[in-house]
């Protein structure tokens, strides 16, 4: 359904009484948000009875629609419902009269935001005008706050990973130690042998870094299933794209060298009989 | 014995032993601020409510103290209520609103009752009761915004000035005093004026956002039992079943459920550190037996037990868990500090609120699950090496 330019987005709190559908001759009309409909089993064309904070008179509205707001990470922990009333019919029924809490302006193609920003609020009117960008920058401001503490996170899971994968290349440049001497006895260059490490060292990190790449595909939609069932939402918790993929198969590669020649000059410094036992 | 012999097996690698520890150091830090980052939220919420200093709280139905608008109508007959229970010692009743002086905006609380810990007079005195002029205590943030004084005369509108200042309401009062409160955002301009100052000012007689009750048997420091508060609580439900009543822990639990998801991630992450600890110290191990099964062949050739050779095994892992908790212990010190840093950016959180709170508790508590995970994952390698086909070991690993 469409949404009314001139309809009021009001929060309910716990004001709804519901399970009134009654034939009342109610001329006010009222949409509710989807989740309402379910929770309190209503349907278009019922009553019900609305009363604001704080009073203890009701009045009655009726059911004219349902509306699901678009998804909104700053209202995810929102436990209060919304409603949608002409302005007007909000104004009589909260006895407060020409009072709104923002206006919303759309500008006319090639208008100056700033400038229009500006001069609204030079005008000392009591209010104060933002620009989109701005209200949403504010807004998101802990999710931002969160984007970092996960990208923290995610540099040590990475610095573990390299640590992990470090030990096991030692390890296996170790047992790879004899074959890797007799190599060079038979007369294969340093070069070779050192792309030989390296080659699997980079194989070894980007398999690991493919298996990592399905876990959090499945992951990611694990926590996107449960947080929406969760917040009973359709918003995306986690989403997977292109370029974590190529930046953990780049960190993998990058990695996969650093160790590879690291582990390829440790193992270089032993004299070639040591390396063969003897 | 074999103790040393795991010993010098762990020292003989030491750039694959420095790599093994500095991953499972970083496992067992990741997990030590996870288990901070759960109950440091705990016990900041603990604190703020101990601050504040009442056990119970009454509150519109469904909703926390200053969560919503919403108003319990008529507080006055939930303050007669409690006035004749036995258990309680006093109550306070709070009424929060937005207040404006100029185009400045003022958090004001309204509040009745004549002793209370809501909130400290740092200078000056508390705001009298008494019908009369109108008093005001401010916070230090909004003595400075203000450019006020002790003495000073403010006058407060409900609504911000503009075109709707001639219909709005006012009200002058005497600032008497500076406040410090302790759940304060940082920042926020913070007032306390008389309950009934503040109700006229909403148009709202009676109404509180909610009303705090101390029980009797407790002190400033101290709270009653929680089964105790619980009584109170239930038989407080039961009275008023239109306003939602919270002892401590039950309001700790209704706040730590808006945290949700840091209580759910400290989790996932815990596992998931847990995870690697096995693996890593599986895997190292697994592969450092496959190098040396001739040693262990040889040892057991010479009248090694096999449990001896376990032992060595799961000393060598042992000794890899010891030196990863000493440096992951110290490394997740220090992380919890900038891990709390990064979050406390997060606007609209009370001063003083801490995700990561560093305790040996926790250290410990991660110390010992990696230390198990670790043997654990030891015990694998560490039969496959005491299971070793002795003959043909050795004369596949000489010939």
């Amino acid at each position: 359904m469409s949404f009314p330019s001139d309809y009021l987005r009001w929060l309910l709190l716990v004001c709804l009484v519901a399970g009134t559908a009654t034939s009342a001759l109610a001329t006010a009309h009222i949409v509710l948000e989807t989740s309402l409909a379910r929770e309190y089993h209503l349907a278009a064309g019922d009553t019900v009875q609305l009363r604001l904070p704080g009073a203890s008179a009701s009045a009655p509205f009726v059911v004219s629609g349902f509306y699901t707001p678009p998804p909104d990470p700053a209202g995810i922990s929102r436990t209060s419902r919304q409603a949608w009333m002409p302005i007007t019919d909000l104004e009589r029924f909260s006895g407060r009269d020409d009072r709104v809490s923002r206006f919303v302006l759309s500008l006319a193609p090639g208008a100056n935001a700033d400038s229009l920003v500006e001069a609204l609020n030079s005008t000392q009117l009591g209010f104060r005008a933002y620009r989109s960008r701005d209200v949403a920058r504010e807004s998101s401001q802990t999710f931002v706050v969160i984007s970092n503490f996960h990208k923290a996170i995610s540099f040590l899971s990475i610095l573990t990973g390299a640590a992990f994968l470090a030990a096991i290349v030692l390890l296996q440049v170790q047992e790879l130690r004899r074959s890797l001497g007799v190599l060079r006895v038979i007369g294969i260059s340093k070069r070779s042998i050192y792309t030989l490490v390296i080659g699997e060292t980079v194989l070894l990190a980007n398999v690991g870094a493919a298996a990592g790449v399905g876990i959090a595909f499945l992951v990611s939609r694990a926590v996107n299933s449960y947080y929406r069932s969760y917040f009973d939402t359709t918003l995306i918790f986690s989403s997977i794209e292109g370029w974590h993929v190529v930046l953990a198969f780049g960190i993998a590669s990058v990695v996969g060298v650093v160790l590879g020649s690291v582990a390829t000059a440790y193992l270089f410094k032993s004299e070639i009989n040591e390396v063969l036992g003897r | 014995m074999m103790a040393r012999v795991a010993f010098r097996n762990v020292v003989r690698h030491r750039l694959r032993t420095a790599f093994t520890v500095l991953a499972l150091s970083i496992a067992v830090a990741l997990l030590a601020d996870m288990l901070m980052l759960s109950r440091g939220m705990e016990k900041t919420f603990y604190r703020v409510l101990s601050s504040v200093g009442y056990e119970v709280r009454v509150c519109p139905r469904g909703t926390l103290p200053f969560a919503t608008d919403a108003v319990i109508e008529e507080s006055g007959r939930v303050t007669e209520a409690l006035a004749k229970d036995t258990r309680v010692e006093r109550t306070l009743r709070v009424l929060g609103t937005t207040l404006h002086v100029d185009s400045l905006p003022l958090f004001a609380m309204g509040v009745d009752g004549e002793r209370q810990s809501l909130y400290r007079v740092v200078e000056g005195r508390d705001v009298t009761m008494a019908d009369g002029a109108a008093e005001i205590l401010l916070n230090q943030n909004a003595m400075l915004a203000l450019h006020v004084a002790i003495g000073d005369t403010l006058t407060l509108q409900r609504d911000a000035p503009g075109t709707t200042m001639a219909f709005s309401r006012g009200l002058t009062a005497v600032v008497v005093g500076t406040i410090d409160i302790p759940f304060d955002l940082p920042g926020q301009r913070t007032a306390i004026l008389p309950l009934a100052s503040v109700q006229e000012l909403r148009d709202q007689p009676d109404a509180a956002s909610f009303v705090l009750v101390k029980l009797k048997g407790g002190d400033e420091d101290h709270f009653v039992p929680l089964a105790e508060q619980r009584d109170v609580a239930a038989s407080l439900a039961t009275a008023f079943p239109d306003l939602s009543v919270y002892a401590m822990d039950e309001l700790m639990d209704a706040l730590q459920r808006q945290l949700a998801y840091f209580k759910q991630f400290s989790l996932i992450l815990s596992t998931i550190s847990l995870l690697v600890t096995f693996l890593l110290v599986a895997v190292v191990l697994t592969i450092g037996v496959g190098e040396r099964r001739g040693e262990i062949a040889a040892l057991r050739s010479m009248g090694f037990r096999r449990r001896s050779i376990q032992a060595m095994i799961l000393s060598e892992s042992a000794l890899l868990l010891a030196m990863s908790a000493v440096c992951g212990s110290v490394l997740g010190w220090f992380l919890a500090g900038y891990l709390d840093h990064i979050l406390t950016q997060s606007p609209s959180l009370p001063a003083g609120y801490r995700f990561f709170i560093p305790a040996w508790r926790e250290v410990l508590t991660a110390v010992a699950l990696s230390g198990i995970a670790g043997i654990m994952a030891a015990l694998l390698p560490a039969l496959q090496a005491a299971r070793i086909d002795i003959p043909r070991t050795l004369h596949e690993e000489v010939v």
